[in-house]
């Protein structure tokens, strides 16, 4: 855990909000300083705890802790606001790293939040011991694999970051998204807004996406912007879920075709076969070789007598020796 | 071409040290205790697989030399046997396994080569285990080592005094000079992996054009060596049927399909691993963005139909111009051999055997 070595001295003072610089968002870690959530308290209560500022050499303050308190005052039209005042010359890291602690000190970090902080002191801290500091400042494992998906978390637009607090794209799939150029990745936050996609479904469509498009010559963008895609998320029938399913089906039959063709007919010929839920037969996995299995349940003697007959109709249907050849186009 | 020479010290004083020095008067030498000081220094570089080309570590093989090529039960093996003379290669193709295999991989010379040849003359004199096959092209190209260190010089008249096993010599080289004047009673093969203009162009750095390879195929004929070709790795692209059937046609002006001791065809499989270094590697690579499944062994292969459908059209050009030519699959199933050629190999012996009949045809290896 990083200590700030020295005890932090401050003046008590009223400053007009006119002065402090509302748009430096230097020791800003989340994205958002909406501060709906504060105008109830600080209407009826007042500002409870003033917050942290910095001042500048061109004399105007700077926001250390306490944005979105800031915000709300200015919301309310406050002309004046009680605040703390660093007293010593503390320096852009120091007044970023308090800005970290004293976020830490009431809640863990949001992933959006390390972010943010990687971007914002990479820059003044040494190369040497550079993830041993981050990681104890920040507080995530100490970790190159995790540093790098944190980093490259960073690198997105800012409306992607805000997109993985929202939960419309996953921490994992953002990080995929970071190999794209900016208009790439944000043509698939587009689609995940409109599509319901866990995390692995929506790492699946990067990935058929991408290789659609290096495989046909085309950016990522306009696969995206595909006419199959554009009629799925067109009708108004379907939900997000459904429109989901569809569009993670368009895709893989785009890039899968022999595969999906071949599942499609093992499907057919399955259904051709007239089995009902007792009895299940499964393809070889990607009909590479070795055996389909054959899954049958019974209760009784009865039940046992049936199924056999099911499956002495099965061995007399055409269908079977048809499923049991999937490559064969007649 | 080599930036930098390594000598593991134990071999230090070896004479075919001093002879690689020889050929590598103005490149810097460390001596070094093992391949750690190697590794350290690739590691220190960008690309530490393309460094790996450049640097050449001269050492002992510490196990044995030959080796079972490592194929798996769930596809029929050819039963070949692997000559480790050393290990990756000066040339750079996309697909290369070598890539992936080896961690980091680099240039490796076995150069205590009295014990390589104990190992041959026990086999060949014990005949056991019983095998017919070797070959030095498995973990490096056959044929990149000659300008320093002339394998073929000793192990092709080696091979030619004895009769129960041929070396066959892979590359994608036409580096073939080493090879004239050299007696070998037929019992070295020398083998060219084949593919399009297109594929060699574009996934193949650094490799001999493709009628350079043929015009040495047809100079190691004419010499009176057996030749044997691999379409391997079959690779699917637009406009791949036109250029593998011209391809077919080529080899066979080229050379006389009477001096073929075997073809195989092989589709392009690969290694998950290997997908992200060729994606970094080769970023205009297409390669890997064909139709691949798991298949049994865990590696990546084209969907079964595509790769039956390329291998039948293969096997009929190739049938069409030598109807009697010893063609294989390298690592293919039953189901394939049947749909794409009619038959499966146990119906005539089994795979092995039927390469081992070939040999004896061509070569007089007896079996
Ligand atoms: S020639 Fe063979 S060993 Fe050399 S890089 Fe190509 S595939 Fe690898």
């Amino acid at each position: 855990m990083v200590v700030v070595s020295r005890t932090i001295k401050y003046a008590d003072k009223v400053v007009p909000i006119a002065e402090i610089d509302t748009k430096d968002d230097t020791c800003l870690l989340g994205l958002r300083t909406d501060p709906d959530a504060l105008l109830v308290s600080i209407r009826t209560l007042g500002l409870i705890n003033p917050p942290l500022l910095r001042q500048r050499r061109d004399l105007k303050y700077q926001i250390v802790c306490g944005f979105r308190r800031i915000m709300a005052c200015n919301a309310l039209g406050l002309r004046e606001i009680k605040v703390r005042v660093l007293k010593e010359s503390f320096t852009e890291l120091d007044a970023l790293k308090l800005a970290i602690l004293d976020n830490r000190s009431h809640r863990k970090l949001s992933v959006v939040e390390q972010a943010q902080g990687i971007q914002k002191l990479s820059a003044h801290l040494p190369r040497q011991n550079r993830l041993e500091m981050l990681s104890s400042l920040l507080g995530f494992p100490e970790n190159q694999k995790v540093f790098k998906k944190i980093k490259a978390l960073s690198l997105l637009p800012v409306v992607i970051q805000a997109g993985v607090e929202d939960e419309i794209v996953s921490f994992e799939a953002a990080v995929d998204l970071n190999g794209f150029s900016h208009e790439d990745s944000l043509s698939f936050f587009e689609l995940f807004r409109v599509l319901k996609l866990s995390q692995n479904k929506q790492r699946e469509v990067i990935t058929l996406v991408q290789e659609i498009a290096l495989r046909e010559y085309l950016k990522p963008g306009e696969v995206l912007q595909s006419e199959g895609i554009r009629t799925i998320l067109g009708r108004p029938e379907l939900n997000k879920n459904e429109k989901g399913s569809k569009a993670r089906a368009y895709l893989k039959r785009r890039r899968f075709p022999t595969l999906t063709k071949t599942e499609e007919r093992f499907s057919k010929e399955l259904k051709a076969l007239k089995l009902n839920e007792h009895i299940k037969i499964t393809a070889p996995p990607y009909f590479e070789g070795g055996p389909h299995k054959l899954r049958m349940t019974f209760k009784s003697l009865k039940d046992f007598n049936e199924r056999r007959k099911t499956l002495d109709a099965m061995a007399k249907n055409p269908a079977l020796k048809r499923l049991l050849e999937p490559f064969d186009d007649k | 071409m080599i930036s930098r020479l390594y000598i593991d010290e134990a071999v230090m004083h070896h004479p075919v040290v001093g002879a690689v020095q020889k050929s590598l008067p103005a490149i810097p030498v460390s001596v070094v205790p093992d391949a750690v000081k190697v590794h350290e220094a690739l590691a220190a570089m960008k690309d530490p697989i393309a460094a790996g080309k450049r640097m050449l570590f001269l050492t002992r093989n510490r196990g044995p030399f030959i080796k079972k090529c490592p194929g798996t039960k769930s596809y029929t093996c050819c039963g070949y046997q692997i000559l480790h003379i050393g290990t990756y290669c000066t040339m750079d193709c996309a697909y290369c396994i070598l890539q992936a295999y080896f961690h980091p991989p680099f240039l490796q010379y076995f150069v205590n080569q009295e014990r390589l040849f104990k190992e041959l003359d026990d086999i060949v004199s014990s005949r056991k285990p019983p095998f017919h096959r070797i070959g030095t092209g498995e973990f490096t190209d056959s044929l990149i080592w000659e300008p320093w260190t002339e394998p073929s010089r000793s192990l092709v008249p080696y091979f030619a005094q004895q009769d129960r096993v041929v070396l066959e010599l892979k590359t994608k080289t036409s580096s073939v000079e080493n090879l004239r004047g050299l007696e070998h009673n037929k019992k070295t093969i020398v083998a060219w992996s084949l593919n399009p203009p297109a594929i060699i162009r574009n996934e193949e750095r650094g490799t001999a054009s493709m009628r350079a390879r043929l015009r040495a195929a047809a100079q190691c004929e004419a010499w009176g060596y057996p030749l044997a070709f691999h379409f391997d790795p079959l690779i699917l692209y637009e406009g791949c049927e036109k250029d593998y059937e011209k391809l077919v046609r080529e080899l066979f002006t080229s050379v006389s399909a009477q001096n073929i001791v075997w073809i195989s065809l092989g589709s392009f499989r690969f290694m998950p691993s290997l997908k992200p270094i060729i994606r970094k590697r080769f970023p205009k690579s297409r390669i890997i963005y064909g139709e691949f499944i798991p298949g049994l062994d865990g590696k990546m292969r084209y969907f079964k139909p595509l790769r039956i459908e390329l291998y039948r059209k293969m096997a009929a050009w190739i049938r069409a111009l030598a109807p009697d030519v010893m063609l294989y699959f390298c690592m293919e199933d039953q189901e394939v051999w049947k749909r794409a050629l009619g038959f499966i190999p146990e119906d005539r012996g089994g795979l092995p055997r039927m390469l081992d009949e070939s040999a004896a045809r061509h070569c007089g290896v007896v079996i």
